[in-house]
């Protein structure tokens, strides 16, 4: 007599049991977060004064990039239950079912320690701290703490994302200067409008998760003034770079530029109608200026940074010049 | 009496997740490697810089 086995009840579920893939490990790592971590941290190696050999760079940057994956991996599996309700993030690998939650931490722990560890032996011992910090930041402080707190939460938690410039100056110069910090509160102070930006189209995510977003809290008028008043506060931070000297005239006129056009999406945003229902927070329309100005917000942290690494570039101020 | 038979799709879900486990296997044997690469390399790069 033969017995064939039931299905187990992953795969009814339409769950994989076969672990994650190296995909699944990849997106972990939040790749696309990653990107622009690796490039704000790369400006911060580039404009800070002093030299460092090609390689130890290029290990300070696989430092940070791997360290901002540890984060994220650790991120992933802590919120794995919000995860699993918002639409934004129902497609994660934890939530997804293919990669377990014990596997996720461990992968993300073990990439954190040696990140540090790498920064610490190749490079120095202040990056490595900036960079240990800026994991424990992340993970403790913003994830574990904030996030299902306060609507402060992007507000404090955003210091997590504006470390890398520093972790990379540290890389060259081996400590933290004012030039480094006014890098660092570029980044600070742009998050709060970038991330109420996506939270006001994805309130009724936030809502149904139960994340204290501030328009889930505040409402979206007040949410849309804060906006306002973050960018209006984040334009002449924006030009402390140039006003210490860390940057020039190409780095000055690309952010006035860019912090015109910020304030005039904030001012954009605020003139547009609250959307009744959080229902359209799901992407299904409504908040178009919201939806611009995110888009704008990720347009905006590159150009100032992109604009940074220009002036930089050997003779090209002296060939625009001429 | 015949032993239970596995179905077709407990099968081909063992050889999924051997082809993955050799995969990831391959992937920590590599990043371990990069590492000892790595470090070996900023040894000699440090050592030469004094």
């Amino acid at each position: 007599m033969t017995r064939v086995a039931p299905p187990l009840l992953s795969e009814r579920a339409g769950l994989s049991t076969a672990g994650g893939s190296i995909g699944d490990f990849i997106a972990l790592l939040k790749p696309r977060v990653m990107s622009l971590v690796v490039f704000t941290g790369f400006a911060g190696l580039v404009v800070a004064p002093g030299d460092i050999h090609p390689l130890i760079a290029a290990v300070a940057v696989l430092c940070i990039a791997v360290g901002a994956g540890a984060s994220g991996a650790i991120n992933m599996w802590f919120d794995r239950d919000i995860d699993a309700i918002m639409n934004r993030t129902c497609g994660r690998p934890i939530p997804r079912g293919a990669v377990e939650p014990d596997a996720a931490l461990t992968f993300g722990g073990v990439l954190a320690v040696f990140s540090v560890m790498l920064m610490g032996i190749a490079v120095n011992w202040m990056a490595a701290g900036l960079l240990a910090f800026t994991i424990f930041f992340y993970v403790v402080i913003y994830t574990m703490w904030l996030k299902r707190r306060t609507p402060q939460n992007i507000v404090i938690g955003g210091a997590a994302g504006a470390f890398p410039p520093m972790i990379g100056w540290a890389a060259v110069t081996g400590d933290v200067s004012l030039a480094s910090i006014s890098l660092f509160l570029l980044i600070f102070m742009w998050t709060p409008p970038h991330f109420w930006a996506l939270s006001l189209f994805r309130e009724g995510d936030y809502a149904k998760a139960g994340v204290p977003m501030m328009p889930v809290v505040a409402g979206q008028r007040a949410t849309k003034r804060q906006m306002l008043a973050y960018t209006l506060l984040l334009a002449p931070i924006a030009l402390v770079p140039a006003w210490l000297g860390v940057a020039g005239w190409i780095y000055a006129a690309v952010a006035i530029g860019l912090n015109v056009a910020f304030i005039g999406h904030a001012i954009a945003v605020l003139r547009e109608s609250d959307v009744a229902s959080p229902a359209h927070s799901a992407g299904k329309g409504g908040h178009s200026a919201a939806k611009a100005m995110f888009g704008f917000s990720l347009i905006y942290l590159f150009g100032h940074f992109a604009a940074l690494i220009l002036d930089r570039a050997p003779g090209l101020v002296e060939l625009l010049g001429s | 009496m015949n032993a239970p038979q596995k179905s077709p799709a407990a099968d081909s879900t063992n050889d999924e997740r051997a082809r993955r486990q050799r995969a990831r296997n391959w992937a920590i044997f590599l990043a371990l490697a990069a590492f000892v690469v790595i470090v070996y390399i900023v040894t000699i790069v440090r050592m030469k810089g004094g």
